[in-house]
């Protein structure tokens, strides 16, 4: 079995008294893409936010890489080449797309470089000057994840990329991850919509009430979706 | 010419002696803006800052020898690392506390540090003398401007405006915008978020003691000087917006003005001018003008 670039073990996590996850486990091999399905308040955002160490009180292992992180602090997480694109993408409003684009700095060698920007996100460049607020929530996700990729990350933290978006800007999404999972990189993908998941998952983990309730793979899944959907609707 | 029975030159220099007071309020309401802005806190310690400011520059000449020019350097330099001791050490420990917590505790610094100053100083005023190359009379027109008021009123526009541009037109300004919004999301991005409070407290502490330099020949150093302007450098954040930069820059010059023009046409309101002002604003904008 190749090497484990996410490993999460008994991970609790606590909002004030509140147990929120409850002992998860799972985990994400290099150039693999997994999935964490569930409904809403299952518990998905906590469990990146607490492998960014935002937010959420943890127990528990995390390792990135070997590297235990539980103890780090978010910015020396980022170094390991983790990053995180938020539900609500957070892009800054006040910010042009190129201020946002350069907000995070190039943390490691092999970012991508401003041609492979633009070939990979064509809309951006046009784009440049204009500020944050005006962005379409399509625009909104893809500079959410081309500021990361520019700034080096290879593992990525992508909290429900396709929610609120119109069906062909979903499959530009998807698109967009498969070639980054082809570039080699390592992706824990959010999601409640099942046929943007299933198009480049590897496995998928579903989740409930804070507790991971299963487990399947790409086959079991292309061959019958019902075994996921049935705990994605009500 | 007279306007309202007072003769232009006259009110020309009101104008420019309150611009000068100007000076001084829109450093300081800066600073604390940029404080209050990034750590969430109304720094009551700013006044402090100040004072520290104007009485290193006296004690770096007193004891040392070393004049205005260096001192205009390191006062500030070691006011900004007091104010980093303090962050790392006191203020740290607030920012998930309500707000009184911050206020309480700068409040409480206030009166330990002027409190040390005193106890060594007692609070009678120190004299500082005008640097050389400053002194004498500049012939602007209208009036005979002391040189070194006019430098006062320079110094601060460029550091007023340097600021702004630092802050709304860089990198690092924009990286600071972000991290007041948003700083769990920034600090994924591999910025250390809590060394950028630091620094930023430090910052702010420094352009207080930058205005305390500035003072220095000018006002009397004492222990007291800090708490004297700082309620109407207060006012004045207010009134321009509570964590607006330009409102606190502007605010601080314009108000600086209307004090020094109430002192022509009413003398005895002078001191209370700002603070009807900041009535005002609050009653009709909510949220000072500039807020949001
Ligand atoms: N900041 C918070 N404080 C308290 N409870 C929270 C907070 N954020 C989320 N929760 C709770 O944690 C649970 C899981 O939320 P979340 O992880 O956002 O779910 P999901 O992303 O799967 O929709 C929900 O019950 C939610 O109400
Ligand atoms: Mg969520």
């Amino acid at each position: 079995m190749s090497e484990k670039v996410i490993d999460i073990s008994n991970l609790n996590a606590f909002y004030g008294e509140l147990h929120i996850l409850q002992n998860v486990s799972l985990h994400a091999c290099k150039g693999e893409v997994v999935s964490l399905l569930g409904r809403n308040g299952a518990g998905k955002t906590t469990l990146l936010k607490s492998v960014f160490g935002i937010g959420p009180r943890r127990k528990g292992s995390i390792r990135i890489n070997g590297t235990e992180t539980t103890r780090l602090p978010p910015h020396k997480i980022a170094k390991l080449g983790l990053a995180y694109c938020p539900e609500e993408r957070g892009i800054f409003a006040d910010l042009t797309v190129a201020e946002n684009m350069y907000l995070p700095p190039a943390l490691r060698q092999g970012g991508l470089g401003p041609d492979e920007i633009d070939q990979m996100f064509p809309n951006l460049r046009e784009r440049w000057k204009t500020g944050g607020a005006k962005l379409s929530g399509g625009e909104q996700q893809m500079l959410s994840i081309a500021r990361i990729l520019r700034a080096g990350a290879d593992i990525l933290l992508l909290d429900e990329p396709s929610e609120g978006l119109a069906p062909a800007i979903i499959k530009q999404i998807a698109q967009l991850v498969v070639r980054l999972k082809a570039r080699g990189m390592t992706i824990l993908l959010v999601e409640q919509n099942l046929s943007f998941a299933k198009v480049m998952s590897d496995r998928y983990y579903v989740i409930d009430s804070g507790i991971i309730r299963n487990e399947f793979d790409r086959a079991q899944v292309l061959d019958d979706p019902g075994v996921v959907q049935r705990y994605l609707s009500l | 010419m007279e306007i309202f029975g007072v003769p232009l030159n006259l009110l020309l220099s009101q104008v420019m002696l309150g611009l000068i007071n100007g000076s001084f309020y829109a450093m300081l309401s800066l600073g604390l803006c940029i404080i209050f802005g990034m750590l969430d806190i109304v720094n009551f310690a700013h006044g402090a800052m100040y004072m520290m400011g104007a009485f290193f520059t006296w004690m770096l000449g007193h004891y040392l020898g070393i004049g205005y020019w260096p001192s205009l350097i390191l006062a500030p330099l070691l006011v900004g690392v007091i104010a980093i001791v303090i962050e790392r050490v006191l203020v740290r420990h607030l920012y998930d506390l309500h707000h009184i917590y911050g206020l309480l505790l700068t409040f409480g610094l206030v009166l330990v540090i002027v409190g040390i100053f005193r106890g060594f100083y007692s609070v009678s005023g120190k004299p500082y003398p005008i640097p050389e190359a400053l002194t004498g009379v500049t012939n602007i027109g209208f009036m005979y401007m002391p040189t070194y008021r006019l430098w006062v009123l320079g110094a601060s526009i460029v550091v007023c405006f340097g600021t702004w541009l630092l802050i709304e037109r860089t990198r690092l300004g924009a990286t600071l915008r972000a991290a007041i919004e948003r700083p769990d999301l920034v600090a994924t991005f591999g910025i250390n978020v809590p060394r950028m409070i630091t620094l930023t407290f430090a910052f702010g502490s420094a352009l207080a003691a930058l205005s305390g330099v500035l003072a220095a020949p000018i006002y009397p150093v004492n222990p007291l000087m800090g708490e004297s302007i700082i309620v109407v450098v207060f006012a004045v954040v207010v009134i321009g917006g509570l964590g607006s930069i330009i409102g606190s820059i502007i605010g601080g010059f314009v108000l600086g003005t209307l004090e020094g023009l109430t002192k022509v046409y009413y003398p005895e309101a002078s001191h209370i001018s700002i603070f009807i002002v900041m009535m005002i604003v609050l009653l009709v904008t909510r949220s000072g003008i500039a807020g949001k």
